[in-house]
């Protein structure tokens, strides 16, 4: 079903990660215990013991630490079916050999090196709808 | 839950929590602190500004942020650069070593003469111990063949060369204030709720 949403944004949201803490899980627990239903990622920064990344079909990249630089970060937060949110980011890491790499970040695998910062916006949806079956493509 | 229906900023701390951590198996660094018991900070506020601010030309990343921020009266935020051209970029990009106690650290730092067209990016702004203003940012540009140059930007010395844009989440229900983590043994970025919320349930 394709959703269209309005909304408004809401609280904003400081998170600093540990070490060794994951970031999708860290991110998703932060929502459930705010009550957060949907939130951006607006700015981040920080590093990971070690990285993985998904990328197109499915295939996942292990990148090996000690340590690899997040140079972006960006998507979602919401509920998922079972209701709990869910995190769906993205991004760009560089490893000890200065090399980059993209892709999604896979969930229990990413743990933070020496911090994470991550700047969350809440989105107040005020209002859904359905996109259109007649809906036009041009 | 820590449901805050009423318009207040808050704080507060995650312990070690397995909701948290990472699955089985995945590789964990032994810092060479004693770990921290708390995990994750987290700082709500309510109420704060986004700003849409230009990176001027011919100043640097650094001055042309903070000249913005001084203006909005904005001395904490996220700052999320959108369109940038560096003329010249220093910056460190991460290593290990067992010499040095942090299990990693920054290289000596590394330049570039542009042009370097910015990619992505992240960053905060907060304060030094001492008070003055600082920037972590990380980011990732590409030069005249298409080549990616980025790494932990030192914003005093990476040089515009057009202008450009960056937004900034003004974060000013907090503070960060760089100090050293006994855990990690490397300064980073502390978060602290701003005194004039410290009154009251938090």
């Amino acid at each position: 079903m394709a959703i269209i949403e309005q909304g408004a944004p809401g609280r904003i949201f400081y998170v600093r990660i540990h070490p060794n803490e994951d970031l999708l899980r860290s991110v998703e627990h932060t929502a459930r215990e705010a009550g957060l239903a949907v939130a951006m990622v607006r700015s981040s920064v920080g590093s990971l013991a070690h990285a993985c990344l998904e990328v197109a079909g499915g295939r996942r990249l292990d990148l090996p630490g000690p340590a690899l630089e997040i140079m972006s970060l960006q998507g979602e937060v919401r509920a998922a079916a079972d209701g709990l949110p869910q995190a769906l980011l993205a991004g760009v890491v560089m490893d000890l050999q200065g090399k980059f790499h993209a892709g999604r970040f896979v969930r229990g695998r990413n743990p933070a090196c020496m911090t994470i910062e991550v700047v969350l916006e809440e989105w107040c949806v005020e209002q859904r709808m359905e996109l259109s079956d007649d809906a036009q493509y041009q | 839950m820590i449901a805050d229906s009423a318009n207040r900023n808050r704080a507060w701390a995650g312990g070690p929590d397995s909701a948290t951590r990472p699955d089985p198996g995945v590789p964990v660094l032994q810092h060479p602190g004693p770990p921290d018991a708390v995990r994750r900070n987290v700082l709500a506020g309510h109420g704060q500004k986004v700003w849409r601010i230009p990176l001027v030309a011919g100043q640097t990343l650094q001055t042309s942020v903070l000249a913005a921020m001084r203006q909005l009266k904005v001395s904490t935020a996220g700052l999320g650069l959108q369109q940038a051209v560096f003329s010249h970029l220093r910056y460190f990009e991460i290593a290990t070593s067992p010499d040095v106690v942090p299990v990693a650290h920054y290289t000596t730092p590394r330049d570039r003469t542009g042009p370097l067209e910015l990619i992505c990016a992240g960053a905060t702004v907060g304060q030094t111990a001492a008070g003055q203003p600082a920037i972590h940012c990380h980011a990732l540009t590409v030069d005249r063949a298409g080549h990616f140059v980025g790494g932990h930007l030192l914003p005093q010395a990476c040089m515009l060369a057009q202008t450009g844009v960056a937004w900034l989440w003004a974060l000013d229900h907090m503070r960060l204030v760089i100090g050293d983590d006994p855990e990690i043994c490397t300064p980073v970025f502390h978060p602290i709720l701003s005194e004039d919320n410290l009154h009251g349930d938090h």
